[in-house]
């Protein structure tokens, strides 16, 4: 019984490093329109969000989706799709959203019941069938020209031709989207879906259905992902191939390796990294792809938990 | 015999058989691993298979578990048949089990572990909203079962970091919080010192009282201890069943699997 006093040391410890996460993260999101400028600003909140919930799959459940671009791409689509339409700007991106859930409830269906290999495979040809929807539906997509130059009108006084205004907007989204996708992982499904990734067997003979807890994961991870496509859609202004495209899926994992699996805080850092980075490179002048790479397999090799994952453990000793 | 629980929807008639097979078959590409299995297990008696390597102890126990199919037969739970249900289900029903390789959840707490098992048939996929403390009203009854298999020390530390003993222990207790009627124990002694069979012997005792337990298990002085009765598996055959002491005399028995230590 004397341990007891230690376990709530240990949880209290751990609740301060997360205000403290939570602080600081906030804190910078909020003045971060002010040190670079606010669409790369932008960028990082909406591929932050993707990255979120990309890890809701990959960190939380164990399954590496290689397909994540279907539900980022396809709302990014419809939210441009119904801009361009004349709806307003929340009922756009609701409704690019709420495309990526529905497309998302026969992708999980047929997927979640494979594992491994075969469920990333799915999931890339799915994100593949897409793709050649997207290329090939021009009536809608735009084709190879994608869709540009859809009106973005005001909102209840929000001046939308702004970047600054379209940051502010879209980073509440994120503060709910993070919110959702935090409420998920601290709570007892959250934790049933850590001991389904941990062990199956061992999930199914205290009476867990694997299968079911991978879908609902799966459904909330791409509504995520959609939201996070509208948001990006909203705040370019344009759509291209780009966002059904496979590389697309890649990048994703690539933010989340980076910034830390399982952290919640992480895929948003190793967003950030990623696109700061890929910044700075492209103004000076240098091999974007060969840089990133590298700082890529460094991580991989020497930080396995990722940027925010080995910054958690260096202050735990 | 022992009223273990109450819960169970279905008047129970006035059977003592807890679990049977009948006629099991199961085949694996051409290659038979239980071939015609016949198996009573009383209510509350504890009941050790023990058999040769590959005489099919393992595959029994995935098929009266749900995670083999099998091939023709039936399994019957209380007089249910429960060989067409996932395993999950079949836990709902009042069967657990445990792995032969220690199978905890090796990223969450020892505490946590038996939490989520205590919560499993609340936390449905639709209920991602709830708060994790909700859990917490569980407490009381995780130091209950912690106490119960020895693990009140170790709560707070990481299920991976445990020792062997220990990670068994924490097996048994994640199947007790499923309240089963009836117990499937794969080789609870496996990879022990003579200090650990001790402490899982005491252990087993103690969680019997109250529900009919099944062990697959090799160490035949842990068989001896604790069996009420045993059956000998044999290329996937029963080839005696009975009383422990009846069957260690009985020639096939003998010639199978136990001369050795029978007679050392």
């Amino acid at each position: 019984m004397t341990v007891i006093p230690r376990t709530a040391a240990r949880t209290d410890r751990e609740r301060l490093t997360r205000a403290a996460w939570l602080v600081g993260l906030g804190v910078l999101l909020l003045v971060l329109p002010r040190l670079i400028y606010p669409v790369l600003a932008l960028d990082i909140l909406a591929w932050g969000l993707f990255a979120v919930a990309f890890d809701l799959l990959f960190g939380f459940s164990g399954l590496l989706s290689f397909g994540h671009a279907a539900f980022w791409g396809s709302s990014a689509y419809v939210t441009a799709y119904l801009l361009g339409q004349g709806q307003s700007v929340p009922v756009a991106m609701l409704g690019g959203t709420l495309a990526a859930l529905a497309l998302a409830v026969p992708i999980a269906f047929l997927s979640v019941r494979s594992a491994g290999i075969y469920f990333s495979m799915i999931t890339l040809a799915f994100a593949q069938m897409l793709s050649f929807l997207a290329l090939q539906w021009t009536d809608v997509t735009g084709g190879e020209n994608g869709l540009q130059g859809f009106e973005r009108p005001s909102f209840l006084g929000l001046d939308f031709s702004d970047s600054v205004t379209r940051y502010y907007f879209c980073l509440a989204l994120f503060a709910v989207g993070f919110y959702v996708a935090y409420r998920t992982v601290r709570s007892p499904f959250g934790q049933s879906l850590q001991a389904v990734r941990d062990n199956e067997p061992r999930a199914q003979s205290i009476g867990l259905n694997p299968v079911r807890f991978k879908f609902t994961a799966f459904l909330i991870s791409a509504g995520l992902a959609g939201l996070a496509g509208s948001m990006y859609a909203f705040g370019h202004g344009v759509v291209s191939l780009e966002v059904v495209n496979w590389r697309t899926s890649g990048e994703v994992v690539m933010m989340t390796l980076l910034g830390g699996t399982t952290t919640l805080f992480g895929p948003v850092v190793g967003a950030g990294l990623v696109l700061l980075l890929r910044d700075v490179l492209t103004t000076a002048n240098l091999p974007v792809g060969i840089v990133t790479g590298l700082v890529f397999v460094a991580t991989v090799l020497f930080f396995r938990r990722g940027v925010v994952g080995t910054l958690q453990q260096w202050r735990r000793r | 015999m022992t009223v273990a629980d109450a819960s169970s929807p279905t008047p129970s008639p006035v059977t003592a058989t807890a679990l049977e097979a009948r006629a099991l078959v199961k085949d694996f590409r051409g290659f038979r691993a239980t071939n015609g299995v016949n198996l009573q297990i009383r209510e509350g008696e504890i009941h050790a298979i023990i058999g040769p390597n590959g005489a099919g102890k393992t595959t029994l126990f995935h098929l009266l578990s749900g995670f083999l199919r099998p091939t023709s037969g039936e399994v019957l739970l209380f007089g249910e048949r429960i060989d067409t249900l996932p395993p999950y289900a079949i836990v709902r029903r009042g069967l657990s089990r445990s792995f032969q390789i220690s199978s905890v959840f090796p990223s969450l707490t020892v505490r946590d572990n038996v939490l989520v098992a205590l919560g499993s048939p609340t936390p449905l996929p639709g209920q991602f909203w709830t708060p994790l403390s909700r859990l917490e009203a569980l407490g009381p009854r995780a130091d209950e079962i912690l106490e119960r298999v020895g693990l009140s020390a170790a709560q707070g530390r990481l299920a991976a970091d445990l020792s062997h003993g220990e990670k068994r222990q924490l097996e048994i207790g994640i199947s007790l919080t499923q309240e089963p009627r009836v117990l499937l124990l794969d080789e609870p002694t496996s990879g022990m010192g003579s200090e650990g069979v001790a402490r899982v012997i005491a252990l087993v005792r103690e969680v019997a009282r109250g529900r009919t337990v099944v062990l697959v298990e090799h160490n035949m002085s842990v068989v001896a201890e604790l069996a009420d009765r045993i059956t000998v598996l044999q290329y996937g055959q029963v080839i005696a069943s009975g009383r422990y002491d009846d069957v260690r005399r009985d020639p096939r028995v003998i010639e199978a699997y136990l001369g050795e230590e029978a007679h050392a």
